[in-house]
């Protein structure tokens, strides 16, 4: 990956491989860990059924989330 | 109107003015670049996010404006990015479900969609590391 940067695996733990990046600058380490957690975050996010949903759906429609307070202040974010 | 199969819902109708293209794919999902949202149901807060390159990927995503306003501007007034600037922008946010009484949206790493192509990428906020798993449901009192 480029000069200087090395992957390196650190632990494997069942199907979870940690790894890390050996590169010279403290800051781009920092970026690749953020990386890595979005990922890590995308593929835990593809598991959700549509049986889960329907009961979530369900639990939401009495409004428990905080709903952005429309003060007349109009954001079009809505689209068709 | 085409139709595409997936796994979780069958054969679906599929508009092809509606589909979202994310040339990069998503983090960790290079070779997803086409998707489409579904409804999830009433009330409308909640969407599938299907892929369309892979019958069996599809995220639940939401509008980050409804746990967070201003987040769609805060996001974009911080990003650098030419291919957003004065573009009308929609904003995703991929909600992760540990259980329906426990989930979360990543705010960290939104999906930013341009309107004017239906053309977005996932982008990472490096500042806002306690946005990774944003609580949408903390406590659930009926117990």
């Amino acid at each position: 990956m480029g000069d200087n940067i090395r992957i390196v695996v650190l632990e494997v733990k069942g199907s979870q491989v940690r790894l890390g990046v050996e590169a010279p600058s403290d800051l781009s380490i920092h970026r690749d860990e953020v990386w890595e957690k979005i990922m890590e975050e995308n593929r835990k996010a593809t598991t959700v059924t549509p049986d889960q949903m329907e009961i979530i759906v369900k639990k939401f429609s009495s409004p428990r989330i905080k709903k952005g307070k429309k003060d007349g202040s109009d954001n079009g974010e809505k689209k068709k | 109107m085409n139709s595409y199969k997936t796994t979780r819902f069958g054969q679906i109708p599929v508009d092809p003015e509606k589909i979202l293209r994310f040339p990069e794919g998503l983090l960790g999902f290079p070779k997803a670049v086409q998707f489409y949202l579904l409804e999830t149901g009433e009330p409308n807060v909640f969407f599938w996010l299907q892929s369309l390159d892979d019958p069996g990927l599809a995220f639940v995503v939401m509008d980050p404006e409804n746990v967070h306003p201003g987040y769609r501007e805060r996001v974009l007034s911080a990003l650098s990015d030419l291919f957003f600037r004065d573009q009308e922008v929609q904003a995703l946010v991929i909600v992760t479900v540990l259980s329906p009484e426990s989930m979360t949206a990543n705010l960290q790493g939104p999906l930013l969609i341009r309107m004017a192509d239906r053309t977005g990428r996932q982008v990472v906020l490096f500042e806002e590391e306690d946005w990774l798993r944003y609580p949408l449901l903390q406590v659930q009192e009926s117990r």
